[in-house]
């Protein structure tokens, strides 16, 4: 458990990072993220309305269930996943216009503002911090534990 | 027994949990959701063109030293094209207070649509937004635009400094605001919002076809040049002109 209280803190960084980035979104008008969507060259145009709609929902309701440790593993990897498309995407257009978009889309409209290049190596650190708590195998103080005793 | 519960008891859980989420976003969404009029009766003094009892009514919030709504103009222009007669577009003013000037350019424009050449004067600041922007008060410059588009320039520098010019650039922002309109160019189609050149260049065509009654159009991909996001008004983000749509964050 000693060696776990990082980790927890870290699950905890990383499901609330999820759960603000989904909410701010998804309690705004969803065109305002159709918009920012629709500026990135490699997301075709046709899927971004759907996309705008959906991505939110999958940041919220992962990111709690990795704050109460539901699915914990499989929670950690699905944003894992997500965090490594933000990497992709914003990496993706730094390689091609030679800067960061001034606005990624990541949080709506909210009190916590960070940058975009801070932005980008935040989700690198959520990568890490994703696919370390997907590698660990029973995660205390959390619902998985309490639901499934072993 | 106790056993074959077990997966249930998790499945249930994972449902209560969503089912939690999902209602704290729907509360917090429709607790204070606006309607905007589908289609609202022209109102006096309001900067409009297009025939007044038009079947699709086009609502802009727009700011004048965005790069967005520079290049959503080329689209709106093209619609008005497409759909001769059918279309009124209604201006509204939306300064981002991140971007420099732009209060002061919106109310030279307001001025300019009380001496009525609005319209000419917008596309001017539009056409000129890399330039005036930059340095000092460019209030000069607006004096300049609208003497040589025929208006009087005491007039018009009175009109500037005007409480009631202001007042009106503010409530118009305020409409915005209650609307949730967070990011320029912001469109209201017959009350369905687009947001974006993009966005505009691709959903408006179907969506006025459907207004009018039409086939719907052929499907097309977005123009290279519209790929401009709306800027976020954030104090932190570059002042720049080929920024994404903006964000209202910093509005309240």
């Amino acid at each position: 458990m000693k060696s776990y209280a990082p980790w927890f803190l870290a699950r905890l960084f990383l499901g609330l990072i999820f759960v603000y980035a989904g909410f701010t979104k998804l309690v705004n008008p969803v065109e305002n993220f159709q918009a920012v969507l629709a500026a990135y060259r490699l997301i075709p145009y046709a899927v971004v309305p759907a996309l705008a709609a959906v991505s939110p929902w999958i940041e919220l309701v992962f990111g709690t269930f990795l704050i109460l440790g539901y699915g914990t593993r499989w929670s950690a990897l699905a944003l894992t996943s997500c965090s490594l498309i933000f990497v992709a995407l914003l990496g993706w257009e730094f390689a091609a216009t030679g800067r960061f978009p001034s606005d990624c889309g990541c949080f709506g409209t909210g009190f916590f503002r960070p940058t975009v290049p801070q932005i980008f190596f935040m989700d690198l650190a959520n990568v890490f911090i994703g696919l370390r708590l997907f590698l660990w195998k029973n995660h205390p103080l959390s619902l998985d534990r309490w639901l499934n005793p072993a | 027994m106790g056993k074959s519960m077990k997966p249930v008891r998790y499945a249930f859980a994972g449902i209560v949990i969503v089912a939690a989420v999902a209602g704290a976003v729907l509360f917090v969404r429709y607790r204070g959701a606006v309607n905007l009029s589908p289609k609202g009766p022209a109102l006096a003094g309001e900067k409009s063109k297009g025939p007044a009892g038009a079947p699709v009514q086009i609502i802009e919030f727009s700011d004048f030293r965005c790069g967005a709504c520079r290049k959503a103009e080329g689209v709106l222009s093209q619609l008005e094209s497409d759909y001769p007669g059918k279309i009124r577009i209604v201006f509204k003013h939306f300064p981002l207070p991140n971007h420099a000037w732009s209060p002061v350019a919106h109310q030279a424009a307001e001025c300019a649509h009380r001496g009525g050449v609005f319209w000419p004067y917008m596309q001017r600041l539009f056409q000129e937004q890399d330039k005036w922007p930059l340095g000092a008060n460019p209030a000069q410059t607006f004096l300049v635009y609208a003497q040589e588009l025929g208006l009087n320039p005491e007039v018009f520098a009175k009109c500037l400094v005007d409480p009631e010019v202001k007042e009106v650039v503010a409530r118009e922002s305020r409409e915005g605001d209650v609307l949730k309109v967070q990011a320029t160019p912001t469109f209201f189609i017959n009350g369905e919002r687009m947001v974006g050149p993009v966005a505009l260049e691709m959903q408006a065509p179907s969506v006025i076809r459907g207004i009018l009654g039409l086939p719907p159009p052929e499907p097309v991909t977005p123009s290279p040049g519209l790929s401009v996001l709306p800027a976020p008004m954030t104090p932190a983000n570059p002042v720049s002109v080929d920024t994404p749509p903006a964000k209202v964050s910093d509005k309240a």
